[in-house]
């Protein structure tokens, strides 16, 4: 995740890594910051607005905030477009049951999904769909033969997911 | 190269937030595109 927030930094962007096991037991928070990707609240939205919040209040920030995330943050990168961002990247992100409704008032989105990314086979079909009916500018492509997590410049994390 | 730290996002923290709450800030070492190139894109928080 520093990676790729440097590399945000080296485009231009300020960029802040919200540290959602801040509260620690790390595999108490990854459960609980799932449930909480998938149940639509908790103390990890509380937490995006929060950093969201912390951007906003830096004296070299535009006043113009996007969010972008990977895998799990992915998910909350679309959940979360609806919620005063001006902009989202939700790369290969969770797929939400209420889809249409996480669409509606979202800011424009791009979506990059992997054509080869078995768990979210489909995916960026229907987040183009939902956006689509939405009328929420965006831009989602499916890379045929890009795995889980493609855009990690090293293999780490579960071999699962690992492009 | 981008200058990296690591922050308390706690003195904006929202109700409900995760005490504490990190995070790793990395500010842009000379303007790049950046915002200015998406400015056209924004929308305001009052819309949502």
């Amino acid at each position: 995740m520093r990676r790729h927030a440097d590399r945000l930094a080296t485009a231009g962007y300020l960029t802040v890594a919200v540290d959602l096991f801040s509260a620690g037991g790390a595999t108490r928070c990854l459960v609980g910051t799932f449930r909480a990707l998938l149940s639509g609240r908790g103390r990890a939205y509380a937490d995006i607005e929060s950093g969201r919040q912390w951007l906003l209040a830096q004296p070299d920030c535009t006043g113009t905030v996007g969010t972008i995330g990977f895998c799990m943050g992915g998910g909350f990168a679309l959940m979360t477009a609806s919620s005063g961002f001006d902009a989202a990247s939700v790369n290969y992100g969770q797929v939400p049951t209420d889809l249409d409704a996480v669409a509606r008032g979202a800011c424009p989105v791009v979506g990059s999904y992997g054509g080869s990314d078995r768990g979210l086979n489909g995916a960026a079909a229907k987040v183009e769909a939902a956006l689509t009916r939405a009328g929420v500018p965006h831009d989602v492509k499916e890379y045929p033969g890009a795995g889980h997590s493609f855009l990690n410049d090293a293999p780490n994390g579960p071999r699962v997911l690992r492009p | 190269m981008a200058a990296t730290d690591l922050v308390s996002l706690l003195d904006h923290a929202v109700p409900g937030s995760s005490t504490p709450l990190n995070g790793y800030v990395a500010r842009p070492a000379t303007a790049g595109p950046g915002p200015a190139s998406w400015s056209s894109t924004r929308r305001s928080a009052s819309t949502t």
